[in-house]
């Protein structure tokens, strides 16, 4: 029996940013993605998003070709192999009935490939391939 | 046989109300959503708080009404000034803004941004659910 449905998954903004670190240029580049979570068994629909998110992106071998210092929640460690993928919650909101039963959560992650940006066509492939997995989908977890 | 007519044309009081009714609702939640953004901003120095803005549809700013920059690399982006007299703005003008909000390789993100934007959604949804109370009564 799965946890909780993704009733939907799509990017509401792409996310490009750079970062000078010592003289050298960092890129980050991926997306925000909004979710709809239905909890089937009662737990938290963040914990779920994780899970589902995560899922979802290490599965594919190629994404994890293209991001040998795996998928990280929030931040990942000093010295993780480059390039890696970190998903962070940004924002959030319940959808609640007229007496606040909560039907489903609208979280936002940002899911994105950190590295250094002389390694910027292989982001910009991992950023599309995040994009193919997660734009205009759904599933359970 | 049956008369038919238009004996009330209320239409032109109503087209005169829509548009003051709609920099209303914009007005308010762009103060709102500024006031969320602001209350969830970490706060070190307490610039990045302060420099959070909001202009609202008449062309009233906030901007660059918080503390000075604490160090030399710390300033004040550019104010952004809306396009038309129905749009409203909220900015984060500390050029560090993106990187609290968004994460760093070294730092998770403080997504203070983000979530007050959303606070703001939900607060339009509640001005724009009561559009027919601010246009008033028609007589």
């Amino acid at each position: 029996m799965s946890n909780a449905a993704i009733l939907s998954c799509y990017r509401e903004s792409p996310l490009e940013l750079d970062e000078l670190v010592n003289g050298e240029v960092w890129s980050n580049i991926g997306g925000l993605y909004r979710l709809q979570v239905q909890a089937i068994v009662p737990g938290h629909e963040l914990y779920y998003s994780f899970q589902w998110l995560k899922s979802v992106l290490v599965a594919d071998s190629t994404l994890m070709g293209y991001a040998p210092g795996n998928i990280w929640r929030g931040l990942a460690p000093s010295g993780t192999v480059t390039p890696f993928i970190v998903i962070a919650f940004q924002a959030g909101t319940d959808v609640l009935t007229m007496n606040a039963t909560r039907l489903f959560v609208n979280p936002l992650f940002q899911v994105k490939v950190t590295g250094p940006a002389t390694l910027s066509p292989t982001l910009g492939a991992a950023a599309a391939e995040i994009d193919a997995l997660l734009a205009r989908t759904s599933g359970m977890i | 046989m049956a008369l038919t007519g238009v004996v009330y044309n209320r239409f032109p009081a109503i087209a005169a109300r829509l548009k003051p009714t709609c920099q209303g609702i914009v007005t308010r939640t762009t103060l709102y959503t500024r006031d969320a953004v602001q209350s969830l901003a970490p706060v070190d120095s307490g610039f990045m708080q302060g420099a959070v803005y909001a202009v609202t549809p008449d062309g009233t700013s906030t901007y660059g009404q918080g503390i000075a920059p604490p160090t030399d690399d710390a300033y004040l982006l550019p104010e952004v000034r809306p396009d038309n007299d129905t749009t409203g703005i909220v900015g984060a003008a500390a050029n560090y803004s993106i990187f609290v909000n968004n994460g760093t390789r070294f730092m998770g993100a403080q997504p203070f941004f983000d979530q007050g934007v959303e606070d703001g959604r939900a607060y339009l949804d509640i001005e724009v659910s009561r559009f027919e109370g601010f246009l008033g009564s028609i007589t």
